[in-house]
């Protein structure tokens, strides 16, 4: 199976490589400018136990250990097929998100209203559920696929904005995974805006 | 015009055989072909107008098919589908809108939709006819797309016949029929075996590709004439199929077990001929199909999957007809159907009732306009009543030109179990309500606290049946004796498609899904066909140009709101138009090339065909649930035919060989009915 290529534009921007499961610090490239780029995360890896999610923060491009759970530092989780916001019931922040279609390059602002917090287990900002938020999933081949045009648009813990896209589910994100990949590895890209606008690009 | 363009060419190629001219030789002149499924009475063809192809006892003996699927599958424009056994796709309309009659009586039992048409013998054919366009106007459900009539060979004058067929794969097919003609009574029995090994293709797999199989075939028919004004006609035909299966659980658990169909049916009738003005048959038909699954762990003989459906079909009907004059004749009908349904994924014994009534007008113009005008009535309790119009007009300006053209309403009733189905799928965890069925189940899963929240606002919409308008046209055109030229275009707006759609969630996080008319959906297309019969020679080239589409999905791609995952860079793009590929599995291009010497003495004969169909939407790979990138597509593919036969001892002996898929084509992904090249022996005795 062939290594997925990224766009080169992407990835001269690319600030953030989470190398493999073993290596989990996150190092921030220096190479990377000021702010307004693209971010590609690659294979973040799950939690140490079954139940524990994987915390980061979209503000410092790291991943949070999840003994900070209960603080403002982080912005996002990853938990199996479900994805935490610092917000309601998941954390003390103030962020919350929602899920549009459209493509991420062509979402340029922030919609001011229509985003929601965790209500776990009732509810959480991004809807859980095959079809329903960023993934759907094929019982009769078992896989887990991020739909195609559905971008998340979040606060971040402090109220900032920003757009995500989640690109894979399994390790090393193969182009058309199998059952037999190892599952629960992230990839995504995400744009942060630092300056509290709405403004995403 | 790509398509004119073809006529054209393959029209000067084929021109280039015209060399030989001497008479026609009797066996090779074309009689005027006539059709029963079109009007439900004796008609030519060339007073019909729909497209109706027919396929002769001739071209089936001679091309060594077995079964329907496999003579089917050889004619362009007829796509095979091998989802749940195999379907006919017509006009691309899938097989839950292709009515199969044999002899004028529908062969009932689906699966998902899919009537299984292996499980019909063509040994004792005489002639199938293949009526495209929506004819429920006639006859009701089902007959959305066209209707495929069986009908058997019940000639008094022969005793008999006995065949004998070998193929790979130890694949055996026996057949026998015996006419008995008495002063009053008429008899004609047949029975076929048909068995094989079945194959696989992928050797490393322990599960085959198609398991071993066994099927018997019996079929009566008795006709006995009560006195001048009276016959009395008893048809029945029962069919058995068993096949094991065996297959590997990822966790290397073995599991085995079978699958076992019974189709039964009988008709019981009565003919009376009244005066010439008018006659009429009163019958009762009944059918029961049976399709049980069981499969168990070969460790500890646990059962692993049981499916158990059964069916009954009873229909008492009248079928009257009525000369009012030359020039006028009337057909009309009116009856009830009861279904009853038992299936162990339905909660009790469901009961389907109908009712129906039809009229049907012939207007004939001095032999030039055959006008047809029809309605149909059809009441149910679980949805709305449906009325069925159809009008054609046939024009023969000479003899030699045949012009129509037709419009008519289609409709197909709500699948029991789109109304009933009550499934939970043990392994993955969701669940399926039929419509029926939905507010009860809810409510349970409410009670015992599985339920989370309900999506949709009104969850007891009720099921409305799938309808369609179509227009059809075309014309036969036969310059000369041994030349026709035959093509027809077509537009069929299908509407309140049933499918599923998530409407609650359950507290495991998976979803509960039940049956919505959602889509609308086109296919259009051309179909033409060049024959060319001569001096023992004949030759003909068949094509078919399909389009078809989703009209919520070509909205969604005109207003840009299709997307699709870049499978190099993960990145979502937007997708345009020009990419839908349309409904998956129909070829937007097939056609069919054949050519086959009788000598005019002897009757020994060589004959070829070859079959291409174009590529289709496979599977969808990048998640927009549309075919529109090369990743989706099956490939276009050619099988070619070859057969020839000798004919011995007066006719009584006929020997034939022959091979199939030449090339000895596979493709285990996309196609894995195609299982080689494939010789194949036969022996057929007349006595």
């Amino acid at each position: 199976m062939t290594q997925p290529l990224l766009l080169k534009s992407i990835m001269l921007c690319a600030a953030v490589f989470v190398a493999s499961s073993c290596d989990k610090d996150v190092t921030p490239n220096e190479e990377t400018p000021l702010n307004m780029e693209i971010t590609i995360v690659r294979n973040l890896p799950p939690g140490e136990s079954a139940d524990e999610a994987t915390y980061y923060s979209l503000e410092t491009g790291m991943q949070i250990p999840s003994t900070e759970a209960n603080t403002n530092k982080w912005d996002i989780a990853f938990l199996r097929t479900t994805i935490l916001i610092n917000s309601g019931s998941s954390g003390p922040g103030s962020g919350s998100a929602q899920v549009i279609s459209g493509i991420f390059d062509e979402i340029i602002t922030a919609p001011t209203d229509g985003y929601a917090v965790d209500n776990a287990p009732t509810s959480y900002a991004i809807p859980t559920g095959s079809g329903n938020g960023w993934y759907s999933y094929n019982p009769v081949a078992n896989i887990i696929t991020p739909i195609a045009g559905k971008v998340i648009i979040l606060r971040t813990a402090s109220g900032k904005y920003a757009k995500l896209e989640m690109l894979s589910y399994y390790k090393d994100a193969p182009p058309t995974p199998s059952a037999g990949d190892t599952s629960r590895y992230y990839t995504f890209r995400y744009l942060f805006q630092p300056d509290g606008s709405t403004k995403l690009q | 015009m790509r398509f004119t363009w073809t006529i054209l060419l393959t029209l000067i190629s084929v021109n280039s055989l015209k060399s030989q001219s001497h008479d026609t030789i009797a066996m090779n002149t074309e009689l005027e072909e006539v059709v029963v499924v079109a009007t439900r009475s004796e008609r030519s063809v060339y007073e019909v107008g729909n497209s109706v192809q027919i396929i002769t006892a001739q071209e089936i003996s001679r091309s060594g098919t077995e079964r329907l699927s496999d003579i089917l599958t050889r004619q362009a424009g007829i796509q095979m589908t091998n989802v749940h056994g195999s379907g006919v796709q017509l006009m691309g309309l899938s097989s839950d809108y292709v009515m199969i009659l044999i002899n004028g009586q529908p062969v009932s039992g689906r699966t998902a939709g899919v009537l299984d048409v292996d499980r019909i013998s063509i040994s004792n054919v005489k002639r199938i006819e293949i009526l495209r366009g929506p004819s429920s106007g006639l006859y009701g459900s089902e007959a959305l797309a066209g209707v495929i009539n069986i009908i058997t060979e019940d000639n008094a004058d022969q005793k008999g016949m006995l065949e004998l067929q070998y193929r790979r794969y130890n694949t055996t097919n026996i057949s026998g029929s015996i006419h008995h003609k008495g002063k009053k009574m008429q008899w004609t029995g047949f029975t076929n075996i048909y068995g094989g090994s079945g194959y696989n293709l992928t050797p490393e797999s322990y599960s085959p590709t198609a398991p071993p199989f066994v099927t018997g075939t019996l079929e009566n028919r008795l006709k006995y004439k009560l006195n001048e004004k009276h016959t009395l006609l008893l048809d029945n035909r029962s069919y058995f199929e068993h096949q094991r299966n065996q297959f590997e659980l990822s966790t290397q658990e073995l599991i085995s077990g079978y699958n076992n169909v019974l189709d039964l049916s009988n008709t019981l009738s009565l003919k009376s001929i009244g005066t010439d003005k008018w006659q009429g048959t009163a019958s009762l038909y009944h059918s029961f199909y049976q399709n049980n699954t069981l499969q168990r762990y070969d460790a500890d003989g646990k059962e692993y999957y049981e499916d158990n459906f059964s069916l009954h079909f009873i229909r008492p009907e009248w079928l009257g007809q009525v000369n009012w004059s030359d020039q006028h004749q009337s057909n009309y009908g009116v009856g009830a159907t009861a279904s009853a349904i038992f299936s162990n994924r339905y909660d009790d014994r469901e009961v389907m009732l109908n009712y129906f009534v039809f009229y049907q007008h012939e207007w004939k113009i001095r032999k030039k306009v055959f006008l047809t005008g029809g309605l149909r009535w059809d009441g149910q309790r679980e949805f709305d009543h449906q009325l069925n119009p159809k009008l054609s007009i046939v024009y023969r300006p000479a003899e030699s030109w045949t012009i129509r053209a037709s419009f008519g309403k289609g409709f197909k009733a709500p699948d029991p179990r789109q109304l009933y189905l009550n499934f939970s799928n043990p392994l993955a965890g969701y669940v399926v309500f039929g419509t029926e069925v939905l507010a009860d189940g809810l409510e349970n899963l409410q009670i015992s606290g599985q339920l989370s929240d309900i999506l949709v606002n009104d969850e007891s919409e009720p099921l409305q049946a799938e309808q369609s308008y179509a227009i059809n046209t075309g014309f036969t055109w036969r310059p000369a004796k041994a030349w026709s030229l035959e093509s027809d275009a077509y537009y069929n707006y299908v509407f309140n498609l049933i499918d599923t759609r998530a409407v609650a969630r359950k507290t495991n996080n998976q979803t509960i899904y039940s049956y919505y008319n959602i889509s609308k959906i086109f296919t259009t297309g051309v179909h033409s066909q060049l024959q060319y019969r001569k001096n023992g020679w004949l030759a003909g080239v068949a094509f078919e140009y399909l389009k078809t589409g989703d009209y919520s999905i070509i909205d969604l791609l005109k207003a840009g709101l299709v997307f699709r995952r870049n499978i190099e860079t993960l990145q979502t793009e937007r997708v345009p138009s020009a990419d839908y590929f349309g409904l998956f599995n129909r070829p937007k291009f097939s056609g069919s090339l054949q050519l086959m010497y009788t000598h005019p003495i002897h009757q020994w004969f060589i004959s070829s065909k070859a079959v291409f169909r174009g590529k289709s939407g496979f599977a969808d790979v990048n998640g927009n649930g549309i075919p529109d990138i090369k990743d989706e597509m099956a490939p276009a593919y050619t099988m070619i035919y070859l057969s020839g036969g000798i004919t011995m001892l007066n006719d009584k002996l006929q020997l034939s060989a022959g091979i199939d898929n030449v090339t000895n084509f596979t493709s285990v992904t996309f196609l894995p009915s195609i299982n080689g090249i494939n010789p194949w022996i036969k022996a057929r005795i007349i006595f």
